[in-house]
């Protein structure tokens, strides 16, 4: 492989689909079908592929109105990106001809490669016939690439999720599927969504480092099974890492060690401490579940990180202030003292409740009213012991969710460098609120251990991005 | 072919990348055993040396506490007998005549990977290494920065930093780590290591067993 470049692949003005299949339920179909419409499952949002598609199956005249050519060198059109859905035994000759026909990168979805022993061989051919192109393929045995903002689809996934900043790169494809269906209730929305498969060619590390230069791009979080070149996902990650955050979740972690070790450190150098070590000197974020990993994702893309660890709870109510205080206790996140001044600030406002709690967490007391949440969010911010603020909304007979949600919004647009994590807690009533607050960049979570994690996640990063930069 | 280094291969090899060991005297015979104890001070320790018995402790192989040369004389021929019985194939290197050290006892090591390269453990040592497996893990090569940070992720990280009086010489046992990832990162033959126990105390840390199994050199 020489130079890889993937933009052929992610922002492609023109596409075939070899193997696009008549049978609806097939692969080949549903390929074809979320190019033409941007999704299979119906959604709103979605959207056709604005640039060229083209269907190559030797048997059929039209497949959903798309004209079908018995091979892509028949194509007279440049073709920036051919995906591949024949059966796998076929797959080297179709490869040749895509060689031949200079198409600017590949995915093959097909299965029945090195997944299965049968197959090992049958992938080394297909990497020896693009060893001396500078070919870029994504595969085999993977769900293909979405794009939203290109409004490409180029994958067999249930739906076309909604635009964001958040890359998810995924070593399964099955687990994408259902992510995406997840992600389109809850409005989560990615900049770019890539099942990688088999890793025949382009590995989970080449895909960071073209994430690096990509606009849309805020954050990057990577699902693992295995990395086979460790050295090389290292020495790729830090760089990524020191421009946009990485969150990885690693499947498989296995604390067993090496029975057949000879030494004591050898038994002790299992898997999961080796990747945990990693990742770790790679300033790659570890999470600890698929949850975990698109909550954490979604703080790194959006918020600053926080520069030292020293944050502020503001909450209008006692318990979820305290149960707050004690999450982030447990992660070594550091509640600061606030300042006689700031006190003196608040007392002189006038806004506040005569029993409020005048120290970290900041109880605001229940009847809170957005102005009150106002005078407490802007005073404390503005202190320079404090670097981050949680804010928690208990849903009270006076609350006004909107009105809060927007003070927030208004306070972070003027102090942008300080991470903000909301926990609007409810369920129907708060529903809009969350919406609103997200819609703007401020994570919320309806859940205090996870605004913490959260926070926790941005703290570490503060901690990195300096430590890295000393 | 793997194999385990010599005692005088390992020793060597520490000494290359400044890695403090026990003073330690090899001895083939009675004459040298005597030269020996009346070079190294008691109380000793006395330990076979051989590429074929791997785990000493398991085997009675490492008495410890010999207060004079009769003392020591007396030992030196129950250990032989008792490797020549138990283990009449074993090669025998000769009896590593040994300071007694003290302190606490910690592990380090370095393996091999073949997805990550070269990794480094330190932990706490002795029994306590089957026990709780309280170590923590790099990847080679690493800073200062990196080594804090793994004594801040052990358990035993207060027992490190000292308590009840207890004070240990930090700074050593840093050095020590910073100069096993430097062997780590440039010795490419190594293929598992263990420097079991380190006994770090208020003046230094220092290797008082080592074990290393590599491979071909490059």
């Amino acid at each position: 492989m020489k130079k890889i470049n993937l933009d052929k692949i992610f922002n492609p003005r023109s596409v075939a689909v070899i193997g696009a299949s008549r049978q609806d339920g097939s692969v080949g179909y549903g390929l074809l079908k979320n190019l033409i419409s941007g999704s299979t499952f119906p959604t709103k949002h979605a959207t056709p592929f604005p640039g060229k598609i083209y269907a190559v199956n030797p048997n059929a005249q039209e497949i959903l109105g798309i004209k079908c050519y018995p091979s892509i060198k028949e194509i007279s059109d440049k073709i920036d990106l051919a995906i591949i859905a024949v059966p796998a035994k076929i797959v080297p000759q179709v490869v040749k001809a895509c060689v031949e026909k200079r198409v600017g990168g590949l995915i093959i979805v097909s299965a029945g490669f090195a997944e299965v022993k049968e197959g090992k061989a049958l992938q080394e051919e297909v990497v020896n016939i693009l060893k001396n192109t500078e070919i870029p393929m994504i595969g085999p045995n993977c769900l293909g690439v979405i794009r939203p903002s290109a409004k490409l689809n180029a994958s067999f996934a249930p739906a076309m999720p909604l635009k964001g900043n958040v890359a998810f790169v995924s070593q399964s494809g099955a687990l994408v599927d259902s992510i995406i269906d997840w992600a389109i209730e809850d409005q989560y929305g990615f900049s770019t969504v890539i099942s990688y498969g088999n890793k025949a060619i382009i590995d989970s590390a080449d895909l960071l480092d073209w994430l690096k230069n990509d606009n849309e791009t805020r954050a990057i979080a990577l699902y693992v099974e295995s990395i086979s070149d460790g050295k090389k996902f290292m020495k790729i990650a830090k760089n990524v890492a020191k421009i946009k955050p990485v969150v990885v979740l690693k499947g498989g972690v296995t604390s067993e060690g090496n029975k057949a070790a000879s030494s004591h450190t050898g038994a002790l150098s299992t898997d999961s401490r080796l990747y945990e070590a990693a990742f770790k000197q790679s300033g790659v974020i570890q999470t600890e579940s698929i949850e975990d990993l698109l909550d954490i994702a979604k703080a790194l893309a959006n918020q600053p990180s926080c520069k030292e660890n020293g944050i502020v709870i503001v909450t209008n109510g006692g318990g979820a202030g305290v149960l707050c205080a004690d999450k982030c206790e447990q992660l070594g996140i550091k509640l600061v003292e606030i300042s006689q001044r700031a006190i003196k600030k608040l007392d002189a406002s006038g806004k506040m409740h005569p029993a409020y709690s005048r120290r970290n967490p900041l109880d605001l007391v229940g009847d809170a009213l957005p102005e009150r949440y106002e005078v407490a969010i802007k005073t404390l911010i503005e202190e320079p012991n404090i670097y981050g603020l949680i804010v928690i909304q208990t849903l009270q007979t006076m609350t006004n969710p909107i009105e809060d949600a927007k003070i927030v919004i208004n306070i972070h647009k003027d102090n942008p460098d300080k991470p903000i994590i909301c926990v609007y807690m409810g369920g129907k009533y708060s529903k809009e609120s969350r919406h609103l607050l997200e819609q703007n960049g401020i994570p919320d979570y309806n859940d205090l251990t996870k605004a913490s994690r959260a926070m926790h996640a941005l703290i570490k990063r503060g901690q990195w991005l300096k430590n890295t930069s000393a | 072919m793997n194999q385990y280094l010599s005692f005088s291969e390992s020793y060597a090899l520490l000494k290359k990348y400044d890695i403090p060991v026990v003073d330690s005297i090899l001895v083939k015979n009675e004459k040298e055993l005597a030269k020996a104890c009346s070079k190294l001070k008691f109380p000793l320790a006395m330990k076979i040396s051989s590429p074929d018995i791997i785990h000493k402790t398991d085997v009675n192989a490492v008495i410890l506490n010999i207060n004079s040369v009769a003392n020591a004389k007396k030992e030196y021929k129950n250990l032989l007998k008792n490797i020549k019985k138990n283990y009449p194939k074993a090669r025998i290197e000769g009896v590593v005549m040994q300071k007694m050290g003290f302190g606490l006892e910690i592990i380090a090591g370095l393996k091999k990977d073949e997805i990550f390269g070269v990794a480094i453990i330190f932990g706490l040592g002795g029994i306590f290494v089957e026990a709780l497996g309280d170590v923590t893990l790099r990847i080679v090569p690493i800073t200062k920065k990196d080594v804090y940070e793994m004594m801040d992720e052990l358990k035993a990280k207060k027992i490190l930093l000292g308590i009840r009086g207890k004070k240990y010489c930090i700074n050593s046992l840093v050095n020590l780590l910073l100069n096993l990832s430097k062997l780590g990162d440039k010795e490419k033959n190594i293929i598992e290591m263990d420097l079991n126990p380190i006994f770090v105390n208020e003046k230094n840390a220092i290797v008082a067993d080592i074990r290393i199994l590599a491979g071909e050199k490059d």
